[in-house]
């Protein structure tokens, strides 16, 4: 959340070992900082379509698998769970905009955005589980305890709005899997962590903690008043230390931010035709919202499809995802639209997916696992898509390829770590030298991996 | 090391971190933070800290300050010392002995401190945060999360810091109590070793972080790279990594249901109570497996349980199941206070495993066998291998040999740390090759070494440090500090401390007098109303979704390690400390204290009193009385959403008289103290309805819509005694009745009403008696929904509220939030 002041125990021990190796966080660790060189995006909308959604009924279509289907795979990978015979989808592909991308018939409205979708067909991640899976995605490590990529980019950049939450993580009726791990701030200070905000709500005043004052507004201006006459009286006594003034900072920017919380995250605020665009339910909601604080300069914002992992649909594969893209096809094209309007997306990197695809092979029935219905998709890291758009990568184009049935990421190949690198690339920062000195030695996002993906750099 | 023969064909292929870790040898053997430390020369005249920081203070040209006023250090030495504030008896002697010297009377002070309990409890949250202290495991799918008997550790922490137990004795128990010659109740220390995180139980994760947990809190070495590759920087290699693997990989986790009695409750009817239970829990998970598993055998004894077996025989779905049912058990044994008290030992397998080096860190690649064994370029011998079980054993003892250079220097910068608020080595958790040598160099050898001559007292060492003139200097700064020395490095001045999450609380708490100060025991949800009044060391810490009132007040990731903490200061602290319901509870409580006071200026000296030990200045005791007096911003009755009334609705012009129900007991609105009100008589609203009075004193809940927009209320009005008359139900808004219902003895109906709102307007619920009120309790508690909104935007019984606060719990809050509060000089 916003911030005023970290000082160190009064002596910038861990701000001298970050100097050495990140960006100087100095006394306001939200300030807005510089990247290491002029970055095309200033902010991420990151739109987690979680539990994996299956490449091949969405942005990639692959009429081979058409053919067979019913048929056995020419060749077959190790998947999570058995699978069998090649399995179409059910849904139709069609060109769209000018630039022809093939968008399938579950997202008719974010097609018509085609032309500012970068589709990077070819990605690929480590493992066929969510767990280690959405932490690659969203930690750049699978299995241990790091920080989230909005908090290395809150640590990197700041935020431009001292008034709210730097990273902001929505995800409507509870926690994915993995819950908090997902936006934490793990060795980095604890305001770069993401601060949680259940969607379900409409009530404003619920969707941050303790934002809603217990005590009438005059009252607590005049509170405030005499605590500042309080603190001002004990500080003339003990001047040369910047960490009394800080604090005293942090209640009026508190005060502050009461109001403009609430008025950030209340969509009865925004004119009805621009309420109709997005539509109804939660996550037209949480689309508007994150409009609303990408508008007032947050830097990072998450927004999670629902709790647990909506989009693992091993069994009923055609209904369930066409239920979910119901739900968020026509508020994510309302966002990116939106953002066009209002000038805000070509600098606004916002990324589409999930931690991994699906297979295009027919999940085998197994108890416990599914309920045997052979008609859903496995999970399948080999091969996947997420698309990008604004924020300074190409529109209506699309990088790499997975093979002819869509298994595995065939023609240039794209790492979990190599989009983390070119996110970071996009803001302005050189994967490689945004770290943070822990433990002895340097941390960053990519571990010791990742490549900027040239192609997709408008 | 590993060793290669120096001229290899095609050596330019070779791994880098090879060459690299020869050349940092070298360079190793002269690292400063290896050598044994060496006794700085002295003179003698003054205490030792004093003239080695005067060495640098000279070189820089800076004067010392002044010695701080009594009051300042007996707060100070308080802080440092136990967390709290010092006892009112003290705060009377500290003016009463002006006459003893500064320096005998402030160690006495020190002393006093020192012999307090609740020296344990400060310093033992210092170790935890060092130990990745949590009471759960961290993420796991359908296990349960609870480690039961964790705060067993945390206990026997406090304890053996508040018995001063010798510190390389400290570190061998919890590393190895189990075999060692201690009574079995010391293996609680172990909990050390078993209470990380558990990776979705990924063995090669779990002996990672008890590798790193031991090297780091101990000697200052981060092994944590050497999983994969041997260290960039310091001499340890992977050899290093999998002698040490070998030691956890040849010690196994004593199954729960056996893990070793420390504690047994007595007999009460409690504990037969928790035994029943248990049973039933117990018998509720062999009832599962033996519908699941074909010849199922139940054990004679419920409670012996061969968990792994009906595992194994179980599917995906039903071992989650089952593991669900295990998981009552177990948190029925963690959280009864009448289960017997277990320690989490850890004991060696039958046979020691012998590590092989898993290539990048992968347990696939099985590379060359090594022995366990200490770090090469650590050990006492050089040859020696670990020959006793798992080894674990002489692992503590090489932690811990007098020879080892690290292990008490990484511990008297530790303890320096937190009695003079920042450490003399800048990385605490990193002495290592990259850490440059400090300062005051000289000083620190001093600290290590007197720290091993008093038999490793830590308590002697923080008297030792405290005892200094350093200790006692003001901390207000001169301009000459401030620019000379912004960051005090010299200590020519004393660093003011901020409170941390938990001197703060603790404090807050005993100011508002609330505090419990007893020892001990299961952890409690401290950050959940009815917030529990207990030290915050006793607070569930939660490993996976640390509740967000630990992390803004900057409380450390339980994953890892954290010797230093980050210290912020943000608006969401201060949001905590203005909004929170805890913080106006303790605001009215502290408040409460002073209220025997009939006299104004009486009462603000008795708060200042209180909170800030010492009398307001005539010109603060002015700001609070015009503060009190100043009645311009009247609040509201309640806190919240909702009002409770009575009054009458005049049928004629839809107007509704609203009279705010004056008293409140705690849980009930009425007329006054006692029922029936000689006025209002019978009317009242408790959280889920209430009560009409007589005649024109129909009960009345208002609320207030925040916004514009449609509204719909469900609710159900009953009436469920079966004697008297009906009564009546209205909803009222902007001079219409919306909605009405007569509801007979013993019925009950439901009241929908869809309603447009504008912002401010106010919604009555009334409710009449219709002939007599006798018998006319009622229950209706509506909920309000923006029309196709999933979420109510209004619920009447969980936002039930009592009065909002006065004027005089303001004033004890904004003292509560000054600088002054928060800050120790």
């Amino acid at each position: 959340m916003g911030m005023a002041g970290v000082a160190l125990n009064g002596v910038p021990g861990l701000v001298a070992a970050a100097e050495k190796s990140g960006p100087s966080i100095g006394l306001n660790p939200l300030a807005p900082r510089r990247p290491q060189f002029p970055g095309k995006a200033k902010a991420v909308i990151h739109l987690f379509m979680n539990g994996g959604p299956s490449h091949l009924d969405t942005f990639d279509p692959k009429p081979e698998l058409t053919k067979l289907h019913g048929q056995e795979l020419p060749k077959m990978l190790k998947t999570e769970r058995p699978t069998g015979a090649a399995f179409k989808s059910p849904f139709e592909f069609s060109p769209m905009g000018q630039s022809g991308l093939e968008v399938s018939s579950l997202f008719p409205q974010v097609g018509s955005m085609a032309d500012d979708l970068c589709v990077i067909r070819s990605m690929y991640a480590d493992v066929p589980n969510h767990e280690p899976s959405l932490l690659l995605m969203n930690c750049g490590d699978g299995r241990l305890v790091r920080p989230a990529m909005g908090s290395w980019v809150t640590y990197g950049l700041g935020s431009e709005n001292q008034n709210l939450p730097g990273f902001v993580a929505m995800c409507p009726g509870g926690y994915p899997i993995q819950e908090t791990q997902n936006w934490q701030s793990a060795f980095l200070p604890g305001t770069f962590q993401g601060t949680y905000v259940d969607t379900k709500h409409s009530d404003p005043k619920k969707l941050v903690e303790h934002i809603e004052a217990n005590t009438a507004g005059r009252e607590q201006r005049r509170q405030l008043d005499l605590l500042r006459e309080l603190n001002e009286n004990h500080q003339r006594e003990r001047s040369h230390d910047a960490r009394l003034e800080a604090r005293l900072q942090s209640f009026e920017l508190a005060y502050r931010m009461q109001m403009e919380a609430s008025d950030a995250f209340d969509i009865s605020k925004e004119p009805e035709e621009i309420r109709k665009m997005y539509g109804r339910g939660t996550q037209a909601r949480q689309m508007l919202i994150t409009r609303r604080l990408i508008e007032r300069g947050v830097r990072f914002v998450q927004v999670w499809h629902g709790a647990g992992q909506p989009w693992d649909n091993h069994d009923d594969l055609e209904k369930n995802h066409q239920k979910l893209a119901r739900e968020c096809d026509q508020p994510i094209a309302a966002l990116l639209k939106d953002l066009k309007m209002r000038g805000l997306l070509d600098e606004t990197l916002v990324m589409w997916g999930g931690e991994f695809g699906r297979t295009p092979t027919v999940e085998m029935p197994k108890k416990g696992s599914n309920a045997g219905k052979i008609n859903g998709r496995d999970h399948n890291h080999y091969g996947f898509s997420v698309w990008l758009a604004g924020g300074g990568v190409k529109g209506g184009y699309v990088h790499g390829a997975t093979d002819p049935f869509g298994f595995q990421a065939a023609e240039k190949p794209v790492h979990v770590h190599d989009l983390q690198a070119t996110i970071l690339h996009l803001l302005g920062f050189d994967h490689e030298k945004l770290t943070y000195r822990y433990s002895g030695r340097d941390f960053r996002l990519t571990d010791v991996h990742g490549k900027v993906v040239q192609d997709i750099l408008a | 090391m590993r060793v290669l023969p120096l001229f290899l064909p095609g050596i330019a292929a070779l791994p880098l971190a090879v060459g690299a870790t020869r050349a940092c040898a070298a360079s190793a053997q002269q690292h400063w933070a290896f050598q044994s430390p060496e006794r700085p020369a002295l003179a003698g005249k003054i205490h030792p800290v004093d003239e080695l920081l005067a060495i640098r203070q000279k070189e820089k040209n800076l004067k010392p300050a002044p010695d701080a006023a009594r009051e300042v250090l007996l707060r100070r030495a308080w802080h440092v010392v136990t967390g709290l504030q010092p006892p009112e008896a003290l705060a009377t002697r500290a003016s009463g002995e002006r006459g003893e010297p500064l320096a005998e009377w402030s160690a006495g002070i020190i002393d006093e401190a020192l012999s307090s309990p609740h020296y344990g409890e400060r310093w033992a949250r210092h170790w935890l945060d060092v130990a990745r202290y949590a009471d759960t495991k961290g993420y796991a799918f359908t296990a349960g999360r609870l480690f039961p008997f964790a705060f067993t550790y945390r206990d026997w922490v406090i304890e053996a810091l508040n018995k001063d137990l010798p510190y390389d004795e400290f570190l061998r128990r919890q590393i190895a109590a189990d075999l060692m010659d201690v009574p079995v109740r010391e293996q609680a220390a172990l909990g050390f070793l078993t209470l990380g995180r558990r990776y979705l139980n990924k063995h090669d994760l779990i002996i990672a972080d008890r590798i790193d947990v031991t090297f780091r809190s101990t000697m200052g070495l981060t092994m944590q790279c050497v999983r994969c590759h041997d260290h960039k920087s310091d001499p340890l290699t992977m050899q290093d990594y999998y002698g040490l693997y070998g030691v956890f990989d040849s010690t196994e986790e004593v199954p729960e249901g056996e893990l070793p009695v420390i504690a047994t409750p007595e007999d009460s009817p409690g504990y037969r109570a928790f035994r029943q239970e248990l049973l039933k829990r117990a018998n509720a998970a062999h009832d599962y497996a033996a519908g699941k598993i074909k010849e199922y055998q139940r054990p004679p004894a419920p409670l012996d349980f061969d968990r792994k077996k009906a595992l194994s025989q179980l599917n995906q779905t039903e071992r989650g199941k089952y593991r669900g049912l295990l998981a009552k058990i177990d948190e029925l044994e963690g959280k009864s206070e009448f289960a017997p008290v277990r320690a989490m030992a850890v004991r060696d397998r039958p046979k020691p495993r012998e590590p092989v080096i898993f290539e990048r860190g992968h347990q696939s690649s099985r590379g060359p066998k090594v022995p366990r064994a200490f770090p090469a370029f650590f050990r006492e011998v050089p040859t020696s291998t670990f020959k006793q079980g798992s080894g674990r054993l002489e692992l503590a003892r090489e932690l811990t040999r007098p020879g080892n250079p690290l292990t008490a220097r990484v511990c008297a910068n530790r303890v320096w740390m937190h009695v003079m608020g920042s450490p003399l080595v800048n990385t605490p958790g990193d002495f290592g090759l990259q850490a440059p040598s400090p300062l005051h160099a000289g000083l620190l050898d001093h600290l290590a070494l007197y720290l091993q001559e008093q038999d490793w007292s830590v308590k002697a060492l923080i008297r030792h440090i405290m005892t200094s003139q350093a200790w006692r200097r003001s901390s207000k700064a001169g301009p000459e500090h401030a620019e000379l020395d912004p960051e005090n490095r010299y200590y020519a001045r004393s660093t003011r401390h901020r409170k941390d999450l938990e001197s703060w609380r603790d404090t807050t708490l005993q100011v508002s007098g609330r505090l419990d100060l007893r020892l001990g025991g299961r952890p409690v949800k401290i950050h959940e109303a009815p917030f529990p009044p207990r030290r915050t060391v006793y607070g569930l810490i939660e490993r996976q979704n640390t509740p967000s009132f630990f992390r803004i007040f900057d409380f450390p990731d339980s994953s890892q390690p954290v010797v230093k903490r980050v210290s912020t200061t943000t608006p969401n602290q201060a949001l905590y400390l203005m909004n929170s319901p805890f913080m106006h509870e303790q605001a009215k409580a502290t408040a409460g204290t002073s209220s025997g006071n009939d006299n104004e200026r009486v009462r603000v000296r008795a708060l200042y009193n209180r909170i800030l030990k010492r009398n307001p200045s005539p010109s603060e005791l002015a700001g609070a009385v015009r503060f009190l007096g100043d009645t311009s911003g009247k609040q509201g009755q309640t806190s919240g959403a909702w009002s409770y009334g009575h009054g009458r609705l005049f049928r004629d012009s839809g107007r509704v008289e609203f009279k705010a129900l004056p008293h409140y007991t705690g849980k009930v609105w009425q007329g006054g103290a006692e029922l029936p009100d000689p006025e209002t008589g019978w009317v009242h609203w408790h959280s889920a309805g209430g009560h009409p009075g007589h005649d024109d004193h129909a009960a009345i809940l208002r609320w207030v819509a925040p916004r514009s927009t449609t509204i719909e209320i469900a609710g159900e009005l009953s009436r469920p005694a079966l004697k008297g008359d009906a009564l009546r139900g209205l909803v009222v808004a902007r001079g219409s009745i919306a909605g009405q219902w007569t509801v007979s003895p013993g019925e009950k109906v439901l009241t929908p009403v869809i309603l447009e709102v504008t912002a401010g307007q106010a919604i009555d619920f009334l409710v009449e008696s219709t002939g007599s009120e006798a018998w006319d309790s009622f229950s209706w508690s509506p909920v309000i929904h923006e029309q196709g909104e999933p979420v109510p935007l209004a619920e009447a019984q969980p936002g039930f509220s009592g009065p909002a606060l006065d004027r005089w719990p303001l004033l004890a809050q904004v003292l509560l939030l000054s600088n002054e509060f928060l800050y120790v000089d």
